[in-house]
């Protein structure tokens, strides 16, 4: 296609629970892409610590032996039941790229999105961001720093994806199969998370997802229809 | 009220009964209904008074505002969709339950707020001046107001006092000033209402003059002022010392180097060994661009010794050995960063004296 | 008559062995409408306390309006820190301020209920309660709405909800349900508070009469020359007639579309069908407890014995026997559906408010909302007795807050993945708010009991007009003109 910016994709991701070790590189790997404040002790304390993608830690066994990790990030669900809940269109679903937008200039902050989010993967800024010199030139200047007041989730690096696109536009050719990679995919050392178009048969999340027995999404009997999808692990399930 | 009279007289009666028979006596004196009202301090059955049933046009208003907040909701649900659609859970643009929602809540609104208006404009409110009134009518006594020609004053005074009145009261309404005021009451009256509603419909006017590109308001925007920064652009600082360990002076583009460059004979020296074994094959013995392998290569390699190289500042100079540029390779697995900044001193040392001989 | 008086209640003659004097006395004692007084005796019974500033209402404004004030200033702190001062944190994002927000827009329905069902039903006893009733439901709609803009993040940008043109060309999400909720709240303010307004005229025009000073100009602006002919009652009763259907119809509405806040979600706990007509019961009863609590309180602050009597506190108490058999049967059905069908996730909300952190709040809430009224109120005694009744009615307020904080914070607590299991301390932002919004309430009761007449005085005098005492045999008996 001429202009790799009106393409159709359905971006997906795969997470093999299998390789996740729970190591959180891609909890920081994110905070660095996406200027995602780092908040404080109390503020932790007092459940308001803020990562777009978080590992989910279940104990197995009474008593607990052993621990279960579910990276947890924005399934950008296809019917997703944060956007119609929005008053103002902060949520909407963008139909060319299947993802779920959060517009941070235009949301005031009602909160209601989380209420319906079956995951709540949605933060809400509770104060201002600080950034703590030097972090402040680590910042991207691609992606926008949020005010309080402000409700922010996992956007799968939209900068990363329309980069991608304009450098694919400006060379005159399409989008290739694994280009696009986002923070916590490009970080993860096991490579348990992979990113691409799921209807590009060459993508290696396509690859991942062929009849694959594994497969499932969390939380699918809401009808939410998530881009996310685990691979069970091994011997052992992950009950939901 | 209507119909041309010259005098308002009120009287003012102990009960009911009286007042009704006072009602019918100035009937029966052929005075017309249009002129007779009756005053009481608490709602009365109309029948009471030997007066037609008044006619009220509330219910064409009601449903008239029905139908205007009916339509308004119909466009906020379609409209609006329509103006600007935006997909929202995947949810169909124009929702049918929650249109019923919005449209039964705006309905009902205009509605009965259109009932407010017609009520207070129907009951000739606000009329401050030129009114008859007693303050016992607000207590227990019941009133009769009738709007008398000078022709009819005299028997009409005399029908109510046989009707038992406690007392009368007189206005006279002749005249240009009476009735000039008795008009300014009215218009006033009119005029507030029909205000609020021309000035409820002159705001929406005015905002989609805004919003359609009539007129335009320029606010300041930060956007046009704030900097742009893109990836590793100055202005910026640099890292603190001993933050991230680095081979050499850091590395910013356009920028000078941190570290002063070790210019002496010695560097040249060295840079002069190094420049035969790494240089010499494409950029030739004094650094021209006319080596023997400079044929192979489109563009060709840079004339070390001519302007644009001396134009440069080390820093860069060091970071194209570094990094390579264009079909120009990497030289950083061959080359030491000290061993870089002597060659840099070597090429610098080309532009100076283009004469020497390495 | 006093030989009977010491007898017990059971044996004292009937209605039909007293002579005809004796009765007529009766009944004036008990029924306000056959205790007809000259006009100029029930004005002066109203219009005195509303002139007459009594030792207490300097020190009550002064404490109700530092409340208030401290209320302002605490939300100018939150808008001016952000939402972090209050106890929300990741997993309950909706707390105390919906909580009030619902709770006393609930309030707000059943002063609409008063004044507009009961006189399309034609039940007398709601002649003198009107005024309050309409101004509880103003003040309570206006302090509640404020509470959704305190809770906003970015408050300053609440007009965004407005459907405006505009140069982005935007337009409010008619999907979400806070839309609804935003239109449903505004247009019930709006319509109550020309509905109040409408039945002030007359009023007004009383107090303009027979007042002097700054409440007769006052009075005389709100009366707007308003003098008693035919044609305007004629015209007051029909407008009246008409805006008691409408408000009637948006009444219901109004609460059952801010329980859509809650049931359109999909969270555990919320997503129930029954929460339309449940909100509903639930804002009757709070309303009604608190029109009974005010009724209380200026009939024995101001005196007033001869217009809300025994037969008024007990056609409430009826009623809020009544409301309180509604609650409990839709707080049944809300309760028994989850319990029996023991879905993992509603088990666990059932299992967190019953025996988990919000047992306290959901034992109180049983014990004064249904236990309590459910002893108490079938008892003639109970319902005729002021202090009983009030008590029984603060019980009950606490009750409804109480139920209301269950469902936006015990309930929004308990979400799918026990990952998201979470807590929720108020913090003193949000008790200040608290507090603060139901001494807005009180304030404006106070401030506006001395400026119009607070018994809707036409309304009884029609009301004797229209009831008389009528011979059948050797009894007599209140017949109503129709």
């Amino acid at each position: 296609m001429a202009d790799a910016t009106q393409a159709e994709h359905k971006w997906t991701m795969v997470v093999d629970l299998d390789k996740c070790t729970g190591c959180q590189a891609c909890v920081v790997a994110c905070h660095a892409e996406n200027n995602v404040p780092i908040r404080n002790k109390s503020e932790v304390q007092a459940n308001r610590a803020q990562h777009w993608i978080r590992i989910e830690r279940y104990w197995v066994g009474d008593p607990p032996a052993r621990a279960r990790f579910l990276p947890m990030l924005c399934q950008h669900c296809n019917r997703a039941p944060c956007e119609p809940v929005c008053p103002v269109y902060a949520s909407v679903h963008s139909q060319r790229e299947h993802l779920n937008l959060q517009v941070y200039n235009r949301c005031v902050g009602t909160r209601y999105c989380n209420n319906n989010c079956p995951y709540v993967v949605r933060y809400f800024n509770f104060y201002d961001p600080y950034f703590p010199a030097p972090l402040t030139e680590q910042l991207n200047p691609d992606v926008t720093v949020r005010t309080a007041g402000i409700m922010e989730k996992c956007t799968f690096c939209i900068q990363r994806i329309n980069r991608a696109e304009q450098q694919a536009r400006s060379e005159g050719r399409d989008l290739g199969p694994d280009e696009v990679i986002p923070a916590c995919v490009q970080t993860c050392p096991p490579s348990a998370l992979l990113f691409g178009d799921l209807w590009n048969p060459e993508s290696r999340v396509a690859k991942a997802l062929a009849d694959n027995p594994r497969a499932l999404r969390v939380l699918e009997h809401l009808g939410t229809e998530p881009a996310i999808y685990y691979l069970k692990g091994g011997k052992s399930y992950v009950r939901f | 009220m209507r119909g041309f009279h010259d005098y308002l007289v009120l009287g003012v009666f102990a009960d009911l009964g009286r007042a009704a028979d006072a009602v019918a006596a100035l009937r029966q004196l052929g005075i017309p209904e249009e002129r007779i009202r009756a005053l009481s301090p608490f709602p009365v059955p109309t029948r009471a008074y030997p007066l037609p049933r008044p006619r009220d046009r509330l219910a064409l208003v009601t449903a008239v505002g029905a139908a205007i907040g009916f339509l308004l909701g119909i466009f906020l649900m379609v409209g609006t969709a329509n103006l600007y659609p935006l997909d929202v859970g995947g949810q169909p643009l124009v929702p049918g339950p929650p249109s019923i929602v919005i449209l039964y809540e705006y309905t009902l609104l205009v509605m009965l707020t259109a009932v407010f208006f017609a009520f207070a404009l129907g009951i000739r409110t606000p009329a401050y001046w030129g009114q008859v009134y007693d303050r016992r009518l607000s207590e227990d006594a019941f009133g009769v107001l009738v709007g008398l020609t000078s022709r009819e004053l005299e028997p009409a005074e005399r029908a109510l006092r046989a009707s038992g009145a406690l007392s009368l009261r007189r206005l006279d309404e002749a005249g240009l000033r009476p009735q000039l005021r008795r008009w300014l009451g009215r218009q006033i009256s009119y005029g507030l209402w029909v205000s609020a509603v021309v000035g409820g419909v002159l705001a929406i006017a005015i905002l989609c003059v805004f919003a359609y590109g009539g007129l335009q308001w320029i606010y300041p925007d930060q956007m046009v002022t704030q900097q742009s920064v893109g990836y590793q652009e100055g202005p910026r600082l640099a890292a603190p010392t001993a933050a991230v360990p680095i081979q050499g002076p850091v590395l910013i583009s356009g920028q000078p180097a941190t570290e002063p460059l070790p210019g002496t004979a010695a560097s040249r020296e060295r840079g002069a060994n190094l420049f035969r074994n790494h240089c010499y094959l494409c950029h030739g013995n004094e650094g021209h661009g006319n080596g023997p392998l400079a044929g192979y290569y489109s563009p060709p390699p840079a004339d070390l010794a001519g302007p644009v190289v001396a134009g440069l500042p080390p820093s860069e100079v060091f970071r194209v050995i570094r990094l390579g540029r264009g079909v120009m390779p990497s030289l950083a697995e061959s080359l030491t960063a000290g061993e870089t900044w002597d060659l840099v001193t070597l090429v610098k040392s080309l532009t100076q004296s283009p004469a020497r001989t390495p | 008559m006093s030989d009977s008086d010491i007898r017990a209640p059971q044996q004292r003659p009937s209605l039909g062995e007293m002579g005809l004097d004796q009765q007529a006395q009766l009944e004036r004692e008990r029924h306000l409408l056959v205790d007809a007084r000259p006009g100029r005796e029930l004005n002066a019974m109203v219009l005195e306390p509303m002139m007459r500033i009594g030792r207490a209402f300097w020190p009550a404004v002064g404490v109700l309006g530092f409340l208030v004030l401290t209320w302002w200033v605490t939300w100018g702190f939150q808008m001016w820190w952000n939402v972090g001062i209050t106890g929300l944190n990741r997993v309950v994002m909706w707390s105390l301020y919906i909580a009030n927000y619902v709770y006393l827009i609930g309030i707000a329905e059943a002063g609409t209920f008063i004044a507009a069902a009961l006189r399309l039903l034609d039940i007398d006893w709601r002649r003198p309660i009107s005024r309050i009733a309409e101004l509880l439901t103003v003040f309570c709609i206006f302090a509640s709405a404020l509470f959704p803009l305190a809770h906003l993040g970015r408050t300053w940008k609440f007009y965004w909800l407005l459907p405006y043109p505009n140069e982005r060309q935007l337009w409010p999400n008619f999907h979400s349900a806070l839309i609804w909720d935003l239109t449903a709240t505004l247009s019930y303010l709006a319509t109550s508070t020309l509905f109040f307004y409408i039945d002030l005229i007359p009023d007004a025009a009383l107090a303009r009469d027979h007042v002097h000073g700054w409440r007769r100009t006052l009075n005389s602006w709100l009366a707007l020359g308003w003098r008693g002919t035919e044609r305007q009652w004629r015209l007051l009763k029909v407008a009246q007639l008409i805006f008691s259907i409408g408000i009637l119809l948006i009444m219901p509405s109004v609460h059952t579309v801010v329980s859509y806040d809650f049931a359109m979600t999909i969270q555990p706990g919320w997503h129930s069908t029954v929460f339309g007509p449940y909100f509903v019961a639930g804002a009757i009863y709070s309303g009604v407890a608190a029109i009974i609590i005010a009724a209380i309180l200026f009939q024995r602050l101001n005196h007033w014995s001869y217009f809300i009597r025994d037969e008024h506190l007990n056609g409430l108490g009826i009623f809020l026997l009544l409301t309180s058999l509604v609650w409990d049967y839709f707080f049944f059905q809300d309760f028994i559906v989850p319990w029996y069908g023991q879905v993992p996730t509603e088990k666990q909300v059932l299992l967190t408010m019953m025996a988990g952190h919000g047992q306290l709040a959901f034992w109180l809430m049983i014990t004064a909302n249904a236990i309590i009224p459910f002893f108490t109120l079938w008892w003639r005694r109970v319902r005729t007795s002021w202090p009983a009744m009030l008590a029984i009615s603060i019980l009950i307020q606490l009750g409804l807050l109480l139920e209301r904080y269950i469902i936006v914070t015990i309930d929004l607590g308990v979400r799918e993945l026990p990952f998201n299991w979470g807590l929720y301390q108020p913090r003193a932002a949000e008790l200040i708010m608290s507090t603060g919004a139901v001494a807005f309430i009180v304030l404006g009761f106070v401030v506006f009991s001395k400026l119009i007449p607070f018994v809707v005085l036409y309304e009884v005098k029609e009301g004797q007009f229209l009831v008389q005492l009528k011979r059948i045999g050797k009894g007599l008996i209140r017949s109503k003109m129709e």
